[in-house]
């Protein structure tokens, strides 16, 4: 044989079994004994019965509660119970533990992007943000400068243009009045709509002319730059061919017959003509430039807010896990509450004592027989009088089986709880 | 493929397994992979064995037949050995459970001797089993 076969030998299982039926079987003869020989001493009276079977279900008890083995086994399956709903309480505890440390942590992590909106001001760069940090003030101070500029420049093409293309000079009319008219938008109006329409939306060539400078300058590299020149020389065309216009119908209005016809040549030495290029292509330019500084600070607070919009979301999110996480533990809550009721149940079963109540019926009718034993076998008295008596003592022995409530329940056992 | 029924039986065992992972108060990783790995011989999936771990089943139960005690006790050694260090309270954990699967007290202390011994050598469950058919 192997050694580990040898080693594998197990304990006899039937050595315990085989000593509890025995035990059982000498204890009915016991109670039949007892019965007879209680029935023998006292003429099989009734009344002795009635005490002798209070008695007997004392004995019983007590025989019970010392009988520890027994007990043990009597509240095996309420100990296995305990013991498995024990561990499930712990590991519940435990998870609910877990969870509470979950929501700590979300809680300081709500805390700290509360912090981070309010520090990412202060600080952008510490959050990986290149941004000024006072972008806010210089944007409102740039959008300041900006929109009287675009209302200039506005201004400054619906007249140049209206001067330009429509306008009938005559030679009242001074350097400056050849430029800017004032009546400009009611004349176009008198004249025609699309007139109006005409120098109405001029203006916004230049503006999306210097939108588009913008847009360019985002992006580097040689044909962006190309691209920015080719626009800066378009919209310098642009102001030249109106300043060309106007000081055109000027100096015609001066001319004499001596004159030469208005050339490029005369143009440039013209006054007024330099004078409405840098009225507008100039004032065109720094409003380029306001633009541009200002879309870049508004870039800035744009990358902040959306830093403190992000973590705003970030925030919501947890706080819905948060709640997600309350409910759960709520209902570990239920569970656990559940379990320590259960618990303290059982452990008062266990620390109780098991009344094999079942086995006391056997008992007390072996009692009962051995009782009328000896009134049938040995009792003298007649034949009536016995059956009387036979009867009592029957009526008497249901009555006390029934106050224990053995004759309707079929449970085996009666549980005593540990009482205070 | 069908979902295994996993018995009592072998819900109990994985809970024994995990004691005796954590009998040397050191849960490690390697343990843990054994415990996976046992889990994964019986077509246990690791939610199940999460599970199993996690919501014990109340009830716990011993092998009936004498294979299968052998086979449990076996996994218990090799989960010991699984870190290559064998700490006194392993080694009670496991002669206890030598204990409660009902073998003769006399022959624990050779028993687990002989289990550890196994698992030292790295022999397989399947060599023990014939060891114990011979």
């Amino acid at each position: 044989m192997g050694i580990l076969k040898k080693l594998a030998a197990l304990r006899p299982q039937n050595q315990l079994k085989a000593v509890t039926p025995r035990h059982a079987e000498e204890k009915v003869i016991d109670y039949n004994n007892e019965g007879f020989e209680t029935s023998k001493s006292c003429q099989g009276r009734e009344h002795t019965l009635r005490t002798s079977l209070e008695a007997i279900y004392q004995k019983f008890e007590n025989d019970s509660k010392i009988d520890l083995a027994n007990q043990e086994q009597l509240k095996q399956p309420y100990t296995n119970e305990l013991k498995g709903k024990s561990t499930a309480l712990l590991n519940k505890e435990e998870e609910k533990e877990s969870l509470e440390d979950e929501i700590t942590s979300f809680e300081d992590k709500i805390e700290k992007l509360h912090q981070d909106t309010i520090n990412v001001r202060r600080n952008p760069l510490d959050y990986g943000l290149d941004v000024d940090k006072r972008s806010t003030a210089k944007f409102w101070i740039g959008l300041l400068f900006l929109l009287p500029l675009s209302a200039y420049i506005l201004i400054f093409y619906i007249s140049t243009s209206y001067s330009a293309f429509f306008r009938l000079f005559d030679p009242s009319i001074s350097l400056f009045q050849g430029m800017f008219y004032p009546k400009a938008l009611s004349q176009a109006y008198n004249e025609s709509f699309l007139e109006l329409g005409f120098i109405l939306f001029i203006p916004f060539v230049f503006f999306a002319l210097g939108y588009l400078i913008h847009m360019f300058q985002a992006n580097k590299g040689f044909i962006n730059t190309l691209k920015i020149i080719a626009l800066f020389i378009i919209t310098f065309l642009f102001d030249a061919i109106l300043a060309y216009l106007i000081d055109e119908k000027l100096y015609n209005l001066n001319k004499t017959y001596d004159s030469q016809d208005f050339n490029i040549v005369i143009a440039f030495q013209s006054v007024s003509f330099w004078l409405i290029i840098f009225a507008g292509f100039v004032s065109y330019i720094v409003w380029g430039l306001v633009f541009d500084f200002v879309m870049k600070e508004h870039s800035d607070r744009d990358k902040i807010q959306s830093f403190i919009a992000d973590k705003f979301e970030e925030i919501e999110n947890n706080e819905k896990r948060i709640i997600k996480i309350k409910n759960e533990i709520k209902d570990f809550q239920k569970d656990i509450s559940g379990l320590e009721k259960r618990i303290a149940e059982l452990q008062n079963i266990v620390d109780g004592f098991i009344l094999p109540i079942r086995n006391y019926k056997l008992l007390s009718a072996q009692y009962l027989q051995g009782w009328q034993k000896y009134i049938d076998a040995e009792l003298r008295i007649g034949h009536n009088e016995k059956n009387t008596l036979q009867e009592t003592c029957r009526a008497l022995y249901d009555k006390h089986i029934k106050s224990l409530e053995l004759d309707i329940d079929n449970y085996q056992n009666k549980v005593y709880t540990k009482t205070l | 493929m069908g979902k295994t029924h996993i018995t009592t039986e072998l819900k109990s065992h994985f809970l024994r397994l995990y004691q005796i992972a954590l009998s040397d108060e050191d849960f490690s990783p390697l343990e843990m992979q054994l415990l996976y790995r046992f889990a994964e011989e019986r077509d246990i999936s690791k939610l199940e064995l999460n599970k199993i771990l996690t919501e014990p089943p109340g009830e716990i139960t011993v092998p009936e037949s004498i294979e299968k005690k052998i086979e449990y006790l076996y996994d218990f050694a090799l989960m010991i050995w699984a870190d290559k260090i064998i700490t006194p309270d392993e080694e009670n954990t496991l002669k206890k459970y030598i204990k409660k699967f009902d073998f003769l007290d006399e022959n624990v202390d050779e028993l687990c001797n002989y289990l550890l011994e196994g698992a030292r050598q790295e022999k397989t469950k399947q060599s023990i089993l014939n060891e114990l058919n011979e």
